[in-house]
């Protein structure tokens, strides 16, 4: 049993990034724009089959789709903040129209893909030789390594974007103080403009290291990755970037230890209850601040 | 009294000679009607219309060799389709129409067990005999319907029942079952459960996990951890893909591993990692019963292809299940006395285990329950593709067994 834990916490440490990553980008929508990305799952799905096409036709290894794939879809994302969510801001209730249109864009967006690219199943092709790593007892696919630095690059990317670059420090100051920001000088439909982009394009590498990491994919599943990085970011913080990071490896590291202990589905009951303990502790997250609300 | 004259006795002879021939001649041309329900929309619709062909199949092989010998006499067969959108409501509305208003002699059942149970209590209500194909749901048969008979599809507690049966002759001692927390799948887990313990094999892990689920490496290696030799998922075809997938990935191997839908072309479409897995399907071209009723694999392509050369899809399963339930229904019309619904049961029970269709062989129980109609098992064999190699009255290669683990192949 102590190997199988120890397993375990690898797995969930593991696991967690990637959870944390699909929060990641979830957060940096939401803190920025206030925009509330229910169709993040189906976006991290697309990212999936985007690396699932490039490689079928244009032969390109999903490593190698990684960039293309990011550059594509933060375009995409610049230019879908223009024609939906900009006119949210004409709403009473932003917050609450953009979780209605996001919906929206998340049943419409399944929906498309499900006319394009059928209903099975896809699974990407690629080999990695030696398939796994031994760590004494533990095992550790190289596919699961491989994306843990993908991982880790990524974050610390862009958190020296966030904290050591000038779009970056404009960016945290518009989730601090959205009004202030303009006062200075802040182009703020830009920047907005240039952090869906962002959300997106991160989505969409997302969607690759899942195709990676959780083998299959349809364009059924793309709610099941929106819960996950909902409660990453409520776990974490509402709309603090490092927020997500931890919530995401808490709640992965829950869900696998649990596991070793119980079946799957009283593991996933564990990691909601934890949700619900640190909501009722702690309703603004790990990190959240009042201030933020 | 008068004596009636000649004239009046032969003008009375005539007319009951004339009015005689003409009932017969009524007879003759009166069709057997069987009424049915497609869904042209909605969840089942696929499946539906993949089922409905197989039945028109058997309507047009019936009428091309002059109808159905009931009682001496030739009767054509008349299918009544009606709409049932896949809604289960509409279904018993139509089902009584059928009955009342277009006096069907016989049911053909609905695609699933929702619509089946929904036609089922309409039948049962208005005493006619239900023909089912698809619903394999056990619960169905547990409610004491007199009037049905499930003539293809085996109950999903017996559906793990070939696999099974190929484990214990080939000396598996223990097995791991895993399905995702859904009907279908649970229900399969737990009829594998118990047929492994029928035949001493050892449930040596069971487990659940939610829908949903993406990472299955932990639960692989609980499964690998207590033992099993036979590693025995009932989770759909992506959780399926995701588990052989990380079965690579993390050296995780069993010498026997069956999955439900590794017969499918999306699962074999993974390629080489598919390979070794042993699953189910019922039409394959290495499957050919010792048919005694209805069309060969052969001749039922070709009147596939004859029939609907404009429909995009292969025949599956659910075609040969449904095309199977029509042949089983057309030989009970013809041995029953009536075809009031009690002599048409009665005669389902007579002809259980002595009748062969394409589906398989059948026999049923006093429930209207399948109990046999197997789905062979299949290996993906590496180089050989899918072969069947189990039950031995249909086998075409030896199981590969133990599968070779990961470093050996």
């Amino acid at each position: 049993m102590n190997e199988l834990l120890l397993q375990g916490l690898v797995n969930g440490i593991i696991l967690g990034t990637i959870y944390a990553l699909i929060g990641l980008s979830l957060n940096v929508i939401f803190g920025v724009l206030r925009v509330v990305n229910f169709a993040h799952g189906e976006f991290i799905i697309l990212g999936a089959y985007g690396a699932y096409f490039a490689q079928k036709l244009l032969g390109l290894s999903p490593f190698l789709a990684m960039p293309l794939i990011f550059l594509a879809f933060a375009a995409m994302g610049y230019g879908l903040y223009f024609v939906l969510i900009k006119r949210l801001a004409k709403s009473d209730d932003p917050e609450h129209a953009s979780l209605l249109v996001m919906f929206g864009v998340a049943i419409a967006l399944g929906a498309l893909m499900l006319i394009f690219f059928e209903a099975d199943s896809r699974s990407l092709s690629y080999t990695l030789d030696p398939p796994f790593f031994m760590f004494g007892s533990v095992i550790v696919p190289t596919a699961k390594l491989v994306a843990l630095g993908i991982i880790v690059v990524i974050t610390a990317v862009l958190a020296f974007f966030l904290y050591r670059t000038l779009p970056g420090k404009a960016l945290r100051a518009i989730i601090m103080n959205r009004d202030a920001v303009q006062i200075v000088g802040v182009n703020l439909e830009r920047m907005s403009a240039l952090t869906f982009g962002l959300g997106l394009g991160l989505a969409g590498i997302t969607g690759v290291l899942v195709a990676l990491i959780f083998p299959a994919f349809s364009p059924f599943i793309g709610q099941d990755y929106t819960l996950i990085g909902f409660i990453v970011i409520v776990l974490g913080g509402l709309g603090h970037p490092v927020g997500a990071v931890v919530g995401g490896i808490i709640f992965g590291l829950t869900e696998q230890t649990a596991l070793v202990y119980t079946s799957g589905t009283t593991a996933t009951l564990l990691g909601f209850l934890l949700l619900i303990g640190v909501i009722l502790v702690r309703p603004t997250g790990l990190f959240g601040r009042e201030a933020l609300k | 009294m008068n004596n009636p004259d000649k004239r009046t006795l032969l003008k009375g002879a005539l007319i009951t000679a004339a009015s005689l021939l003409g009932a017969a001649a009524w007879a003759a041309d009166d069709p057997i009607r069987i009424g049915m329900t497609v869904s042209s929309a909605g969840n089942y619709a696929l499946a539906s219309q993949s089922g409905v062909r197989g039945v028109e199949i058997w309507v047009d092989e019936v009428n091309a060799a002059g109808g159905l010998d009931v009682n001496g006499e030739k009767r054509m067969v008349e299918l009544i389709k009606r709409d049932d959108r896949s809604d289960k409501q509409m279904v018993a509305r139509v089902y009584e129409d059928l009955i009342v208003n277009e006096d069907v002699d016989l049911l053909m059942a609905p695609f699933g067990s929702t619509l089946s149970a929904a036609a089922a209590t309409t039948a049962e209500r208005l005493d006619k005999f239900l023909v089912i194909w698809s619903a394999a749901s056990d619960a169905l048969y547990a409610q004491g319907f007199k009037n049905i008979v499930s003539a293809t599809q085996m109950p999903v507690s017996r559906m793990p029942l070939a696999s099974m049966d190929l484990a214990a002759d080939l000396g598996v001692k223990s097995v791991a079952i895993i399905s995702v927390d859904e009907p279908f799948p649970a229900g399969l887990a737990e009829g594998a459960r118990a047929l492994a313990e029928e035949r001493g094999i050892e449930v040596v892990m069971q487990e659940t996990y939610p829908k949903g689920a993406k990472d299955f490496s932990l639960l692989l290696q609980k499964a690998k951890a207590s033992g099993a030799e036979l590693f025995y998922p009932t989770s759909y075809e992506g959780d399926l893909i995701s588990m052989v997938r990380q079965m690579r990935q993390m050296n995780v191997s069993f010498p026997m591993t069956y999955m439900v839908y590794a017969s499918t072309p999306q699962f074999q479409d993974i390629g080489d990692d598919a390979d070794y897995i042993f699953s189910h399907t019922n039409f394959h071209p290495t499957i050919n019963w010792e048919i005694t009723a209805g069309l060969d694999r052969e001749e039922f392509l070709e009147a596939y292809e004859r029939l609907f050369p404009d429909v995009s899809y292969e025949p599956d399963f659910q075609t040969i299940l449904a095309y199977g339930a029509g042949v089983v229904a057309g030989e009970i019309i013809q041995n029953a006395e009536s075809l009031e619904a009690a002599d048409l049961k009665k005669t389902a029970m007579e002809l259980s285990d002595k009748l062969t269709v394409l589906a398989g062989p059948y026999a049923i129980d006093e429930t209207g329950k399948q109990l046999k109609m197997p789905f062979p098992v299949v290996q993906l064999q590496s180089g050989g593709g899918m072969e069947t190699v189990w039950p031995p009255e249909v086998a075409v290669a030896e199981p590969i067994y133990p599968i070779p683990s990961w470093d050996e192949r």
